[in-house]
């Protein structure tokens, strides 16, 4: 490309970011000349980092776990539950529900009707527990009944499930409560890591853990939310999960290769976690 | 019918400041996401947000090494610009140059599992804008 255009057709997508009228030609250069600086964006005003969309999804998950040679589906790692009677603040609610989410996620495509059902009722419950509003109710009804009806596919659902997750939760306000949504996202993630490294453990694939489980900064942030707990939570529950995410924050920070050992610590400190929920 | 009844639903509890404006960006995202969906692409997040005239807003991610991620971004109306740039933990750029226009994608593989931050970026004008995050 002439040299001049090129200079021209930088400096008109610097003034295109800036405010120049969009009907204006921009030229773009088949490849970056050397000698020419990439254009920079205005130093724009920042906000605080939003921590929203912080955690994989458990398909994205397990479609890292195969990347990495680990051929197991998470799905038949998943142990079946029930609901604890007895946890009923509203943080061990979130993270149930986080769990329960990506287990249903996990499962949409090849789980009986009924489990999927109860999936469906159980978030719907605890949603209602944790005054998700009237929209999630209606929108949780709707696919039980869609459920109940066969009147949607499984490939559907899962698309309808991962919007649930990635889109929709995330955007309620839950009267204010700013630490519901990430403690729902840090149940989908303790689950994804409790069957990450369950099937790390089963393959003996380590080169996996160091891959898929350091991940220090996002134990790092749930403890934060973890740690500043309002009054009414459980203090014994929270004591374990405080310890449990500083036992994978210490693991995930550590510059030497993990080990089985590590694997077998982050099992027992999410499982910890699962079985209060 | 009941694919379409849920997504509406679903639709119906994203909140608003300027519904027409976010809705515009929302059928955006949905029309760009569902044709992505179509080479392989699911989606991990998608959000609509509110910037202010060259404003920035960072989301942080954990994204892993073995896996392509895209963003697609949606401005709502012809005049509007909107940025994306990927950066490591380090603050180092992952996309050599910043996406920039009114549909922007940006598309990567991450050389190292671990936090990067996603920035959105407004040109001259308010937006209220939207961008998804993909990965196959």
């Amino acid at each position: 490309m002439n040299k001049r255009l090129w200079s021209l057709s930088l400096a008109c997508n610097v003034i295109a970011w800036t405010g120049c009228a969009p009907e204006q030609p921009v030229v773009t250069p088949e490849a970056t000349p050397a000698e020419v600086a990439v254009p920079k964006l205005a130093e724009p005003e920042t906000a605080a980092p939003d921590t929203t969309v912080l955690v994989p999804s458990p398909i994205e998950t397990q479609a890292a776990l195969a990347a990495t040679g680990v051929d197991v589906n998470l799905a038949d790692l998943i142990d079946p539950r029930s609901p604890s009677e007895t946890a009923r603040d509203a943080d061990r609610v979130a993270i149930r529900t986080g769990v329960v989410l990506a287990d249903m996620i996990l499962t949409v495509k090849t789980s009986e009707k009924d489990t999927l059902l109860a999936q469906v009722q159980a978030i719907q419950a605890d949603m209602a527990e944790l005054k998700g509003g009237s929209d999630i109710d209606a929108t949780l009804k709707g696919m039980n009944e869609a459920i109940t009806a066969d009147a949607v596919t499984r490939d559907e659902l899962l698309k309808e499930f991962d919007e649930l997750s990635s889109a929709v939760i995330p955007e309620l306000t839950f009267n204010g409560r700013e630490r519901i949504v990430p403690l729902i996202q840090a149940g989908g993630w303790l689950e994804g890591i409790h069957l990450v490294a369950r099937a790390i453990k089963a393959t003996g694939n380590l080169d996996a853990a160091n891959n898929l489980l350091k991940a220090p900064s996002v134990a790092e942030h749930f403890l934060s939310y973890v740690k500043s707990a309002p009054e009414g939570v459980d203090a014994q529950a929270q004591k374990t999960t405080v310890a449990s995410l500083s036992a994978l924050h210490a693991i995930a920070s550590k510059e030497a290769p993990l080990t089985e050992d590590d694997v077998d610590t982050i099992i027992a400190a999410t499982g910890a976690v699962l079985s209060l929920l | 019918m009941a694919r379409q009844a849920l997504a509406l639903a679903a639709l119906a509890v994203t909140p608003s400041a300027s519904a027409d404006v976010d809705e515009e960006a929302s059928a955006c995202l949905q029309a760009k996401t569902a044709e992505a969906a179509g080479d392989g692409w699911q989606l991990r997040a998608k959000r609509t947000l509110h910037l202010e005239a060259a404003a920035s807003q960072s989301f942080q991610v954990s994204l892993y090494a073995s896996t392509r991620y895209r963003i697609v971004g949606c401005a709502p109306t012809d005049r509007a610009q909107l940025g994306i740039s990927v950066k490591n933990a380090d603050g180092a750029p992952v996309n050599t140059a910043p996406a920039i226009g009114r549909e922007p994608t940006v598309t990567f593989s991450p050389t190292q599992t671990g936090l990067y931050s996603i920035d959105i970026t407004a040109g001259s004008s308010p937006i209220q804008a939207g961008f998804a995050l993909m990965f196959k």
